[in-house]
């Protein structure tokens, strides 16, 4: 070697020291502002979110989180000197969301943060009805005719199963199924108004109809929709066969979504609902025909009738026996729950019941038996009947569809245990104190503090803040400042959008120069998403706008995506002194926003290399975590100056230890295929690897012949010591 | 023998590059002094509050640090608040009771991209615990907001207070 190229080497090693530490002594990155700012609450969906900082950053990682949501993270980054702005996905709904950032300062030490903000108002209220009345009106009207057009138009239809329907009465249902399918855009769209939080207006935003689509209730009217064609088809070309299709569809349609099917257990009440429905359909379904068919005294009408009768009284049973069980599922007990806005409907619809039950039996008992002798002055009085009896169904419809805006009390309750508290307890050195967070569940929550000193005395603080963080949801730090209550500290209406353990850090300012830090950790229960989407409507929208979301990105080629079909198992790669062996990353659900990712590295060198870092195209965010047990409690944390890969030695990242934390996959990981990725080191540059996928409790590498590696307990023992 | 050299570099790189986060806060160029010594505080402040210019630094002069004395700089008003130690210590024969309990620079204009170093120097108490940590704690003024560099709990994020490591006094 020319002594030259001794000199080179030598300036431009001691050049880079220089350059290090220059940039470091500058001092790592400020977050100046962010528009929208912290706290901010708009009119409506910012493009955008920009950062602005003291120095040019490098960004590392952003997501976006809603109340329920599944953390969506951001990539489209545009920097502009020492501005960052990520785009916001479009179409947000109304609500609360937090916006998480990740930057490396030209330092090189990692910042970051949490901006939170709202749009329209923030998220909070559980199950409100539409604040637009003319919604609420329009809504409910819609209900009540697809009802009609449920019950009076495909059951009359169907009633020809039993009888012949006479032309008049089929031209009638034909008409109120064509009605009950053209109303079919309509409701879907008013449900995503309404889901989306928006005005009467905001029935033309395209956003709306694919929220009200993507709900359950758009399931629901797509089977509508399928039944009402059905029957359409059916009424005009007169098939049975095609009628009782329809009516079987739209007997299926309610007993997919409403609140009783909700309920558990679910196989209990959807069978209460589905023979609710058809004993219904049968009743109501009776009447338009029966009405035209006793104009005249007909053999066939007479037919019809003693059919009808003889039938009637098995349906208005099983009618009375699945109406009692889902009355008493919803409402629980004979107490004051009955007393409810949903009892009170309730009660309104049995009385209306009641009274078509008089009169059916009037029908029954009086009036059938002269017709079916054959008297005229009787069968006029019966025809009076059924078009009172049509009436009170109307009523009872209309009365019914209102049930869409109250909930049942059984979900109060469940509301209101989900409201009950949580707390965690607080301990510093000079202070400790509790933290109550209400309720103790994700979503918006208010914070209560007390703080004392060791003694017990409250304590005197000028201010305090609270910082919260997520590690493992991914959601960096939430600085807030709390504010002074009679003996407490308080923090209303803060965004904590993920269940699980909120470790929390408290800093009471007693003096100029005193500090109390106090820490603890806050655990908040995260809702089943399914009972989620069905009670809350904050985060069903959430829910449904994430869908959306989903279903309009664009889902990227395998090859881009840092996916393989396929590769070797058993293989290991190197570059430098850096081998790499036994990758793998294990399978994740659909939706899973995260997964682990397991290997072990292998230094050959006699110099000690650093890990510092990888990244892939399959997952937007690439993390070293740290697994380890704090007395009983296991902890997660980023590992953030990279991990020590000793000389001669190697090093482990597997279950229960070091990992690696993929976050933001665009595509699930499946088992069989592999993972893209490039592992960063300080001496030996970069690495591309390939992890296989395995099975979503895989504890070894797949195929694992050179699994149990030669594995160095230097080595292992050098990592204690990080 | 060439290898080595630049593997010795490097590595120092790396030692610097890891150690890096900590120059982002206010911090001691010495980070550690025996009991019973004198103690000359550099106090190196990196940035400013959120990019706006420092225009004031104020320092806690921890008990057990005694006799403080701040170095006067261009362009900064000095103030010391004096003030009873807690107790009485002893300091080469004769007994000190009081002495600074504050300093402050104040009226100056740093840039947040420009750095600056404030100095003053006190005798450490010889009956101060070796093996712990003494805090300092600073507070900066800006032209907009402060930066409290008060946490004295340990943790290395946020704005710890700076601290000086105490050890044993060199064995005569």
């Amino acid at each position: 070697m020319s002594i030259l190229r001794i000199a080179l080497r030598l300036a431009a090693a001691s050049l880079l020291l220089l350059a290090v530490s220059v940039t470091a002594a500058l001092a790592h990155a400020g977050l100046i502002s962010a528009d929208p700012a912290g706290g901010a609450v708009l009119a409506t969906p910012p493009p955008e979110i920009t950062l602005t900082f003291n120095e040019p950053v490098s960004p590392i990682g952003f997501s976006l989180i809603g109340v329920g949501q599944p953390t969506l993270p951001l990539t489209d980054i545009r920097p502009d000197g020492a501005a960052l702005s990520v785009a916001l996905p479009a179409a947000l709904a109304e609500g609360s969301y937090l916006f998480s950032w990740r930057v490396t300062s030209t330092d090189g030490h990692p910042v970051n943060g949490t901006v939170g903000f709202a749009i329209g108002k923030p998220s909070g209220t559980l199950l409100a009805a539409p604040s637009d009345p003319a919604l609420a009106v329009a809504i409910w009207l819609t209900r009540a005719a697809q009802y009609v057009a449920l019950f009076l138009g495909v059951g009359s239809l169907a009633f020809g199963l039993v009888a012949p329907v006479p032309d008049r009465a089929r031209r009638i249902a034909t008409g109120l199924v064509a009605g009950g399918l053209l109303l079919v855009p309509l409701a879907s769209a008013l449900q995503g108004v309404d889901l989306l939080g928006l005005s009467f207006t905001g029935l033309f935003s395209p956003t709306a109809w694919s929220a009200g689509l993507a709900s359950t209730y758009g399931t629901t009217q797509m089977l509508l929709a399928a039944a009402f064609g059905a029957a359409l088809v059916g009424g005009l070309t007169g098939r049975r066969a095609v009628v009782g299709i329809a009516a079987g569809l739209g007997i299926l349609a309610p007993v997919l979504s409403g609140h009783a099917s909700s309920a558990e257990p679910q196989i209990l009440m959807r069978g209460a609902v589905a023979l609710h429905l058809i004993s219904l359909m049968f009743w109501l379904g009776a009447l338009l025909p029966l009405l035209f068919l006793l104009r005249d005294g007909s053999a066939e009408a007479q037919a019809a009738l003693r059919r009808f009768s003889r039938l009637v009284p098995f349906a208005v049973a099983a009618l009375l026996l699945s109406g009692v069980t889902l009355a008493i599922v919803q409402l629980g007990p004979l107490d004051a729950d009955w007393l409810s806005a949903y009892g009170l409907i309730l009660g309104a619809k049995l009385g209306l019941i009641a009274l078509l039950l008089g009169l059916a039996l009037v029908n029954r008992l009086w009036f059938t038996r002269p017709v079916l002798g054959g008297e005229a002055r009787s069968r006029s009085r019966l025809r009076r009947s059924i078009v009172a009896e049509l009436v009170l169904v109307l009523a009872i419809l209309g009365i019914v569809a209102g049930w869409r805006f109250t909930p049942p009390p059984r979900v109060l309750a469940e509301i209101a245990r989900m409201q009950a508290p949580a707390t965690a307890s607080l301990s510093g050195a000079t202070a400790m104190g509790t933290l109550e967070a209400r309720p103790g569940r994700s979503g918006p929550v208010s914070l209560t503090l007390h703080l004392t000193d060791h003694a017990g005395t409250p304590l005197k603080a000028r201010t305090v803040v609270v910082k919260l963080s997520n590690p493992a949801a991914g959601i960096a730090t939430i600085s807030v400042p709390a504010k002074p209550a009679d003996d407490s500290w308080t923090i209303d209406g803060l965004m904590l959008p993920a269940g699980g353990n909120w470790p929390v850090e408290v800093e009471a300012r007693t003096g100029d120069f005193d500090l109390s830090v106090l820490k603890g950790s806050l655990t908040l229960a995260s809702p089943s998403p399914e009972k989620e989407t069905k009670m809350s409507r904050s985060s069903s929208l959430a829910a449904v706008v994430a869908s959306s979301l989903m279903l309009s990105a664009p889902q990227p080629a395998l090859a881009q995506s840092g996916l393989l079909d396929s590769c070797a198992t058993g293989q290991v790669f190197a570059a430098g002194d850096i081998s790499v062996s036994g990758a793998f990353v294990r399978a994740t659900p659909k939706g899973a926003q995260s997964a682990g990712g397991y290997l072990t590295l292998r230094n050959s060198g006699s110099a000690p290399d650093t890990f510092t870092g990888a990244s892939s195209g399959a997952a937007s965010d690439v993390t070293l975590h740290e697994m380890k047990m704090n007395g009983t409690v296991m902890e997660m944390a980023a590992v953030e100056n990279g991990l020590e890969v000793p000389a001669g030695g190697s090093v482990a990242l597997e279950p229960m230890g070091y990992h690696l934390m993929l976050t933001g996959m665009p595509a699930p990981f499946v088992e069989g295929q592999c993972v893209q990725m490039v592992l960063h080191f300080a001496r030996a540059g970069d690495v591309p690897i390939e992890l296989n996928i395995g099975g979503r409790a895989q504890m070894v590498p797949p195929g694992g012949a050179e699994a149990p590696m030669e594995m160095d307990m230097s080595g292992m023992s050098s990592m204690e010591g990080m | 023998m060439i290898r080595l050299l630049a593997r010795a570099a490097s590595a120092a790189t790396l030692f610097v590059a890891l150690a890096a986060p900590a120059f982002a806060h206010v911090t001691l160029e010495a980070g550690q002094a025996a009991v019973g010594s004198t103690y000359k505080a550099v106090l190196r402040i990196p940035h400013g509050c959120d990019g706006n210019a420092t225009t004031s630094i104020r320092v806690k002069i921890p008990e057990g640090f005694l006799t403080a004395k701040p170095m006067p700089k261009a362009g900064w008003t000095l103030a010391i608040t004096t003030g009873k130690y807690a107790k009485s210590y002893e300091l080469y024969g004769s007994p000190v009771t009081e002495g600074a309990t504050e300093i402050t620079w104040s009226g100056g204009n740093l840039p947040d991209n420009e750095y600056e170093e404030f100095i003053f120097r006190g005798t450490l108490a010889a009956d101060l615990p070796a093996d712990t940590t003494l805090y300092f704690p600073v507070i900066q003024t800006c032209t907009t907001g402060e930066e409290d560099w008060i946490d004295t709990s340990g943790s290395e994020d946020g704005t710890p207070a700076p601290g000086l490591k105490l050890t044993a006094p060199a064995a005569k």
